[in-house]
């Protein structure tokens, strides 16, 4: 009897439940999982984004990605270096920094404030203060310090060199980036045990072995969050790379953006994206086989 | 290191010393992109080229009054306010709803839910911005402020719900049964009880929507044409398209539009940064 008004209830109260989720995941399915299929789907479709008449063409549009359409491969590419300079740069300055300043204290908490400002600020702004402060052929501090210390040789019209740009970009990447992996390494770091660290320092480890032999495989589940993250969020970076370039190098977000508004190839557009979806998982699980441990 | 303060080690000052001054010109290094930028703001344009770095000679302020006006940024910054209001009333609410209900465990038709929602934060938006941009356009909501605060929301009920949910899966199940035996219903558990445990989330939630739909720029790229619809985020863009090379007026445009965000940072920084080091907000 108890048990009969007990599964009652519990059935009632699933009803509820289901009635309070149902207004959000509708929204959630009008403006994410409807568009996301249909994206999906327009990959399959040669279309201008206009006309009523859409024709199938199945695989076609990737194979015209693959074979006939120059701009994608430089695109597919630039965009793996960008992630992996951006991931590399990112992961191994934030845990550098974060080991700096993850004890609690006041100062500490300063710094850690500071590190994650660039975060909050708008990627437009942020991108022309760059271009502007850091990068400009004339006023730039970049250049001028190059010259002042007499490496001229060195000096770059740094947003202009092809070669060049998407390193250039990736800095920037790594600067809105840096504060959010300091804070999730911090995290982490706090998670060790100081026990583990004081008595390999009491059994003559150096600071250096400590890192290496004991912090470092403890914070595996820590870096390999922080690397998932950076990755996904470079991988789809698109904002400075738009504001920024001059469009002769892009990214794929960029070159697929081109593709379905400026030239209005949806179909290719839109297979393109598949790609960079695809390139999140591959590189997801690469990384995975790399790091052997679940988020 | 603290604990080992008793037994001591002899480098341990010095490496302090060293830990201290290596902070400190890392952040004056991040703080190089930023801070001849707001100085900018204040000087002549020709002390741009001899003075980047140093305070002005001679302080101006037209800077600021020029792009204010030629900027737009009245209309922008109105429209930004909007959207970011309405994002955040809007978000906040359905993303605890959502982690509400997400946070029974044994809810029929929780795993398909969840594995869409991770979806939504490792699927690029990309692959979805044609459609969604020809929906909208269907539904009247291109060019549109409710058009991109819905669209907000709907990219943002991910990231809001999983923090929600990852606090709220640790109310203990008790709490709920003990309160439905006494005949409290699913709805008063949610308003009376359970959200006003997570309090702490909630403020969490709301300051990272905020810096969201504040910043956003991809969103109102697609959806927003119309100059006086747009927020600053995009605004800026278009300020600089529309006034070329003169340094001190898009240094005064940037600093519009950043200086507010920094100052309410300044305030919000310690929430910020404990809810990320604590482990509620993850990326």
């Amino acid at each position: 009897m108890r048990e009969l008004l007990n599964s009652k209830r519990v059935r009632r109260n699933n009803a509820w439940y289901y009635l309070i989720l149902l207004l959000p995941l509708i929204w959630y399915i009008f403006v994410f999982v409807v568009p996301m299929v249909q994206g999906i789907g327009l990959s399959l479709f040669r279309w201008d984004g206009l006309s009523p008449d859409k024709e199938f063409v199945g695989l076609e549009n990737y194979k015209t990605l693959a074979l006939n359409t120059p701009k994608f491969w430089p695109a597919f590419f630039n965009s793996i270096k960008y992630v992996l300079f951006v991931v590399i740069g990112c992961v191994i300055i934030s845990i550098f920094l974060s080991i700096l300043i993850y004890q609690k204290s006041r100062l500490n908490n300063f710094f850690r404030a500071m590190f994650y400002l660039p975060c909050v600020l708008s990627t437009t702004a942020v991108a022309f203060m760059w271009n502007n402060a850091i990068y400009n052929p004339n006023i730039g501090i970049l250049n001028r310090s190059l010259e002042a210390l007499g490496l001229d040789f060195l000096t770059h019209v740094w947003l202009g060199e092809p070669g060049l740009i998407i390193f250039s970009i990736g800095a920037i990447e790594i600067y809105m980036n840096l504060g959010t992996s300091i804070l999730l390494f911090i995290a982490g770091l706090q998670d060790i045990p100081i026990e583990l660290h004081e008595s390999a320092r009491i059994d003559g480890a150096n600071r250096i072995q400590v890192f290496f032999k004991i912090t470092m495989p403890l914070l595996s589940p820590t870096t390999s969050l922080v690397t998932v993250l950076t990755m996904i969020s470079a991988m789809r970076s698109f904002d400075i790379m738009y504001v920024l370039s001059n469009k002769t190098t892009q990214v794929l977000a960029t070159f697929l953006y081109d593709e379905m508004f400026t030239f209005r190839r949806v179909g290719t557009g839109s297979a393109a994206a598949v790609v960079l979806f695809l390139l999140v998982l591959v590189m997801n699980g690469i990384q995975k086989l790399i790091i052997k441990e679940d988020v | 290191m603290k604990a080992r303060s008793g037994s001591s080690y002899k480098s341990d000052k010095v490496w302090n010393i060293v830990r201290i001054l290596i902070l400190v010109a890392v952040t004056i290094l991040l703080m190089l992109p930023v801070y001849p930028v707001i100085l900018g703001a204040f000087k002549p344009e020709k002390e741009m080229y001899t003075n980047l770095l140093g305070l002005p000679h001679q302080w101006v302020t037209d800077n600021f009054t020029t792009a204010w006006v030629k900027g737009n940024f009245e209309k922008y910054y109105v429209n930004t306010l909007i959207i970011t209001v309405f994002q955040v009333l809007i978000c906040t609410p359905l993303s605890a709803m959502l982690g509400f209900a997400l946070s029974r465990k044994d809810l029929y038709g929780k795993k398909i839910i969840t594995l869409a929602l991770l979806a939504g934060l490792t699927i690029p938006a990309q692959v979805a911005i044609m459609p969604l941009f020809l929906q909208m356009k269907a539904f009247n909501l291109t060019n549109s402020i409710p058009g991109l605060i819905i669209t907000l929301v709907g990219y943002r009920l991910a990231f809001t719900t999983f923090i929600f949910q990852r606090f709220m899966s640790a109310v203990p199940t008790e709490i709920e049964e003990a309160a439905t035996i006494d005949g409290c219903s699913i709805p008063k558990l949610f308003i009376k009880i359970v959200l006003p445990l997570s309090q702490n989330v909630l403020s969490i939630g709301i300051i990272f929507n905020v810096m969201y739909a504040w910043n956003n720029f991809f969103f109102p790229m697609v959806l927003i044409s119309d100059r006086d619809l747009k927020p600053i985020s995009t605004g800026l863009l278009a300020f600089k398209g529309e006034n070329t090379i003169q340094y001190t007026l898009l240094f005064a445009a940037i600093a519009i539009c950043t200086v507010p965000i920094m100052i309410l940072y300044i305030f919000m920084q310690k929430y910020i940064v404990k809810g990320i080091t604590s482990g509620a907000v993850k990326g």
